[in-house]
This record gives structure tokens, C-alpha cells and sequence, in this order.
């Protein structure tokens, strides 16, 4: 699912409020909205407490590094080009800890994926047959 | 590429801006951030962007030219006041009296520094017929 950058405007201070001698913090301001973590979804039997406590995590990094991948690039609009350049670098080391994140949960996932499919290839299939490895089906036989 | 930031600005309250809207333009980041605290402030009553012309006896030629301030500002103070200002946004070091030892950057600055005098004192001089008060603002005064 694509992330949604939310930009949002709130009244904060500026220098030049108090040079002015004019009420402190009135200044509207547009600023990127952290974004509230993805509701991180666990697979019943594959996934534990801990499972779900790093998927969390990496989704919290994952959040975290889009949000100020967002500020940076739009620091990069506003100053001058010897400083935008530096700010795109930061901009990018942002953008790769957040493919690091995904990455992370791409590796996981096809793990679990393993394990899940284990797990349904002792039901049987569309035409009938089940699907069993020798130690699964000697549990099968067993448990009769 | 342009060694400042500069572009057109659209503001969001067209209605406080006294002038012509399709031609507000700033020069540097630090017009920029500016611009935008005069437009998102809501005890900026008015303002403009170089739309005043001072006209003042230039030392470099003896010939009068007309110089246009950065800024002409309607606010209201913390006492209710509202107040006019003219400002110049300009670098610190632009506003002290050259110090470059090289002989060519230091013939530039002292020409430059003269100029900039004879501008802000003509400046001074317009806003005292016209009870204003005239400020020249640096990055101290902006990044605080």
C-alpha cells in the first residue's frame, strides 16, 4: 500500500516574532505529519509476540525514514543550491534506511511464507492429493 | 545555476500582499523564508516586496537611481499597535565596513558598501517623513 505523505499547518514561533515585538508563536507553519505505524498484520501459528514486536520495529523505521525523507526533500526546495546538495544526501541516506526496513520485512515475510505453505500443504488440494513430507506424514500415521 | 534561491512566490493570503501578485519574486532563501512568514503571520496586517522606490544620489556615478527596499510591512504589535516598517534583507558581513584583504574584492565591497549606505541613509531619511521605521534584517536576525 503506497504511504500517504500528510503536510499539515501549525501556529509555531519564528525569530522574527519577537524582533517584531508581536505575539510569540503565531506564525502558521506547513509541516510534514509523522505518520501513525501501519497496522502491522500477523499470520495465526507463524507469527509470536515476537514475531509481531519486529515487525513493528521495522515498520516504526520504516515510518520514521519516509517522514524526515519528506522534511529533507522539502528543505531541498527552500535553500540554496551548495546546501540543497547536502541535503539530498541526507535526504537519501533516509530514503535507504527505509528500503532497509522493507527489505527486512521482505526477508521475514519469505520465511514465513516458507512455513506457511508447510503448514497448508497437509490439507489437501484442489484436486484431492496431499502434499506431505516424510516426517509430517510419519506424524500423521502416528496420531492414528 | 542561479547561486541563490530565487523564484516566484504565490501567497496564500493575496489579500494582505499591497502590489502586483503575479510579481512577487525572491532572490535568496532568506527572502523566501521571509515572504513566507509575512504571509502566514496573522499579525501581518499588509505587506509588499519591493514595490516602494526611494530615489538616492548614487556616490559611485553622482547620478540619482531609485532604490526599491526588500520589504514595506504593516503589522500589529503585543500592545495592539500597528506599525510600519521598511526592511532590507541583507548578509551581516554586508552591513559592517569591508575587511577583505585583496585588493580587487576589497576596491568591489568598499563600492558596494558605499552604495549600500547612501541607499539605506536615503531610506532612513523617507521613512522619518512618513513616520516609518527602517530595519535591515541579517541571518541573525532571521536563524535565531
Amino acid at each position: 500500500m503506497a504511504r500517504q505523505i500528510k503536510k499539515t499547518e501549525k501556529a509555531a514561533e519564528h525569530p522574527l516574532e519577537e524582533l517584531l515585538d508581536i505575539e510569540e508563536g503565531t506564525t502558521i507553519m506547513e509541516y510534514v505529519e509523522p505518520a501513525m505505524p501501519a497496522e502491522v498484520v500477523t499470520v495465526d501459528g507463524v507469527y509470536d509476540e515476537k514475531d509481531t514486536e519486529i515487525e513493528e520495529q521495522l515498520q516504526e523505521i520504516y515510518e520514521v525514514a519516509m517522514t524526515q525523507f519528506e522534511v529533507q526533500s522539502g528543505v531541498c526546495e527552500e535553500v540554496e543550491g551548495k546546501y540543497a546538495a547536502r541535503n539530498a544526501e541526507v535526504a537519501v541516506q533516509f530514503l535507504t534506511a527505509a528500503l532497509n526496513a522493507v527489505q527486512t520485512k521482505s526477508t521475514v515475510k519469505a520465511n514465513k511464507d516458507k512455513l506457511v505453505v508447510k503448514a497448508i500443504t497437509s490439507e489437501p488440494n484442489a484436486k484431492g492429493n496431499i502434499v506431505l513430507d516424510r516426517n509430517e506424514l510419519m506424524k500423521m500415521l502416528e496420531s492414528k | 545555476m542561479a547561486r541563490f534561491k530565487q523564484g516566484w512566490y504565490v501567497p496564500k493570503h493575496p489579500e494582505k500582499y499591497v502590489g502586483k501578485l503575479d510579481k512577487i519574486r525572491y532572490m535568496s532563501s532568506w527572502e523566501l523564508k521571509t515572504h513566507k512568514f509575512l504571509d502566514n503571520n496573522p499579525n501581518i496586517l499588509k505587506w509588499s516586496s519591493e514595490e516602494i522606490q526611494i530615489p538616492y544620489l548614487k556616490p559611485t556615478d553622482n547620478r540619482v537611481h531609485r532604490y526599491f527596499p526588500d520589504y514595506w510591512v504593516l503589522f500589529r504589535n503585543k500592545q495592539g499597535q500597528q506599525m510600519q516598517e521598511i526592511w532590507e534583507v541583507k548578509p551581516f558581513s554586508q552591513t559592517r565596513k569591508p575587511r577583505s584583504r585583496k585588493t580587487k574584492t576589497r576596491l568591489y565591497e568598499d563600492a558596494q558598501y558605499i552604495v549600500n549606505m547612501a541607499k539605506w541613509q536615503a531610506a532612513q531619511q523617507f521613512c522619518n517623513k512618513y513616520n516609518l521605521k527602517f530595519r535591515i534584517l541579517t541571518e541573525k536576525d532571521l536563524y535565531r
